[in-house]
């Protein structure tokens, strides 16, 4: 097992379950692509020239303003194996793309895992800050601070006329992508969610499920984000997602009551059935898992059911995770392996548990 | 383009892979990469790769518009054909052929964000030196010297004093 903290933490800060509308709006995270004029972006650097940008982004954190900034730590991910970057995909800390390539990437990464930066992926930097609920604000400030540092030590490639020069036109200008993870079942179940969802687009965002394409992802939970990078400033991107975000809370709001009202019934039995399964099942498969937590989670923020927390919801959301699962049994797991031990975690951890 | 491993599915990723002591590409689709990961692609890390081939044939590439990049070498053909430009210089090399590009995804080809010069005026600003005591202090603090940081905060106060005199 690998000593750094990043692969051992199961939990990151965003996973707590506070902030503002945190029983609909689950994380916030703000996404800045930065590049360097010196090297062609990651998708033309040979292996030597990946391997001295990542050297010198390694230095960051012992310099005085990049110690000062927090407490970063430099993990260079190609002597890390796979299994063990997979937990970091499955925390949301990096992308896939990041955790299969076989170059000389990195990260840097701080103890509460609120900021974390990617090194050579599809830029040279991107630099991500996490935070939990309706917090985009914050992410900002996070984010844009570490921008500010390390811009000092790699000054970045930037012309006033196109903006912050990445490697994809979609990122070109503020490199910024802003987003928020939203659980949003009433509208899914009240056939709501592909309208409002679809009508984002002409506002210059965007929305997708966040396992899965369309609005069947599993466990309804979605992620809106900005589509555009130009004609805006970050802050009035900022706030046009803060706009949109509490428009869809409002609707799902809306549906929820609505549900409640009218279809009482129908919402009790699903969600008592939740409870029962989660409660006694021997084997539980994810796709079964995602949808019964996204029942249960209604129930609870709903007073139908008594005693969960935002947090404990969240922490079930990691055991759906195939490697997180491994890792907390420390060997690989056949599939029916699998689901037993899922079906264990959560069973023990609904009935009174703390099995994280 | 179709995946490089199954040849079944859109590729909807590109990974490098390390062949010969070099980088290799490959592109792939959501179902080898799930194998690949041995575990869920979760959309909100992922880079649109696959929303950008289809974008790019609405601006077909005239012969006579044939430009390369004397950094990375990258043409405008295979710009408008992976969706990604190869260097910083490419910019300057594409120049106005990406106006209506940005246009087009972006709604404006405007640039309305902050500057690096921005930030570092904040920087700068930030750089009083009552700021640069306090974040002095607020070390001291964090690794419990706290007769330095008595002596920071006496030295603050005083500057504080000083300004509120003028
Ligand atoms: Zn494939
Ligand atoms: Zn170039």
């Amino acid at each position: 097992m690998s000593e750094y903290r990043a692969f051992n933490n199961i939990s990151s800060y965003w996973m707590e379950g506070t902030g503002s509308d945190a029983d609909i709006v689950i994380s916030s995270r703000v996404r800045l692509a930065r590049n360097s004029p010196e090297y062609p972006f990651p998708d033309h650097m040979t292996l030597q020239q990946e391997r001295d940008f990542l050297n010198r982004v390694q230095a960051i954190p012992k310099t005085k303003a990049g110690n000062h900034l927090d407490d970063l730590e430099f993990i260079d991910l190609s002597l890390i194996p796979k299994e063990e970057k997979m937990v970091l995909v499955e925390k949301h800390q990096i992308s896939p793309q990041l955790a299969l390539s076989q170059g000389a990437t990195g990260l840097l990464i701080n103890a509460a895992e609120t900021l974390s930066v990617m090194i050579n992926e599809e830029d040279h930097i991107r630099i991500q800050s996490i935070y939990p609920g309706l917090s985009v604000d914050q992410c900002w400030e996070k984010a844009a601070a570490a921008d500010e540092m390390i811009s000092r030590y790699i000054p970045p490639a930037f012309s006033p006329k196109w903006g912050y020069l990445t490697s994809c036109p979609t990122n070109t200008g503020t490199g910024m992508r802003a987003s928020v993870m939203l659980h949003l079942p009433a509208l899914v179940y009240t056939k709501q969610a592909k309208n409002t969802l679809d009508s984002l687009g002409k506002y210059g965002f965007t929305c997708r499920g966040l396992y899965g394409e369309g609005t069947d992802g599993k466990g309804n939970l979605f992620q809106i984000s900005n589509q555009i990078t130009m004609g805006l400033s970050e802050q009035e991107i900022i706030e046009g997602l803060n706009g949109i975000v509490g428009e869809i809370v409002a609707k799902e709001r809306e549906m929820r009551k609505r549900l409640l009202e009218k279809d009482r019934v129908f919402l009790e039995d699903r969600v008592f059935r939740a409870e029962a399964v989660l409660k006694n099942a021997r084997l539980l498969d994810s796709n079964e898992g995602f949808t019964l937590f996204s029942a249960l989670r209604l129930g609870s923020d709903l007073k139908l059911v008594q005693g969960y927390t935002a947090k404990e919801f969240n922490q079930l959301l990691l055991l759906m995770q195939p490697v997180i699962l491994e890792k907390l049994n420390r060997k690989k797991l056949t599939r029916n392996e699998m689901m037993k031990c899922r079906a264990d975690l959560i069973r023990n951890k609904l009935n009174g548990g703390d099995p994280l | 383009m179709l995946c490089e491993k199954c040849g079944m599915k859109p590729a909807v990723m590109k990974i490098d892979l390390i062949v010969n002591n070099e980088k290799k590409a490959q592109y792939i689709c959501e179902d080898c990469a799930e194998k690949m990961m041995g575990t869920y692609l979760s959309f909100d890390t992922l880079n649109p790769f696959s929303l950008l081939s289809g974008f790019f044939n609405a601006f077909p590439v005239e012969k006579h518009t044939e430009t390369q990049c004397p950094v990375c070498g990258t043409t405008y053909h295979r710009f408008m054909d992976r969706g990604r430009f190869g260097c910083a210089h490419c910019y300057e090399t594409f120049g106005s052929q990406l106006e209506p590009i940005f246009k087009k995804l972006h709604f404006s080809s405007e640039y309305k964000g902050r500057a690096p010069e921005d930030a570092r005026l904040r920087m700068r600003k930030e750089e009083d030196p009552v700021a640069k005591l306090e974040r002095a202090l607020k070390e001291a603090v964090a690794i419990e010297d706290y007769e330095t940081a008595a002596n920071l905060k006496k030295e603050i106060e005083q500057k504080r004093g000083d300004r509120g005199n003028e």
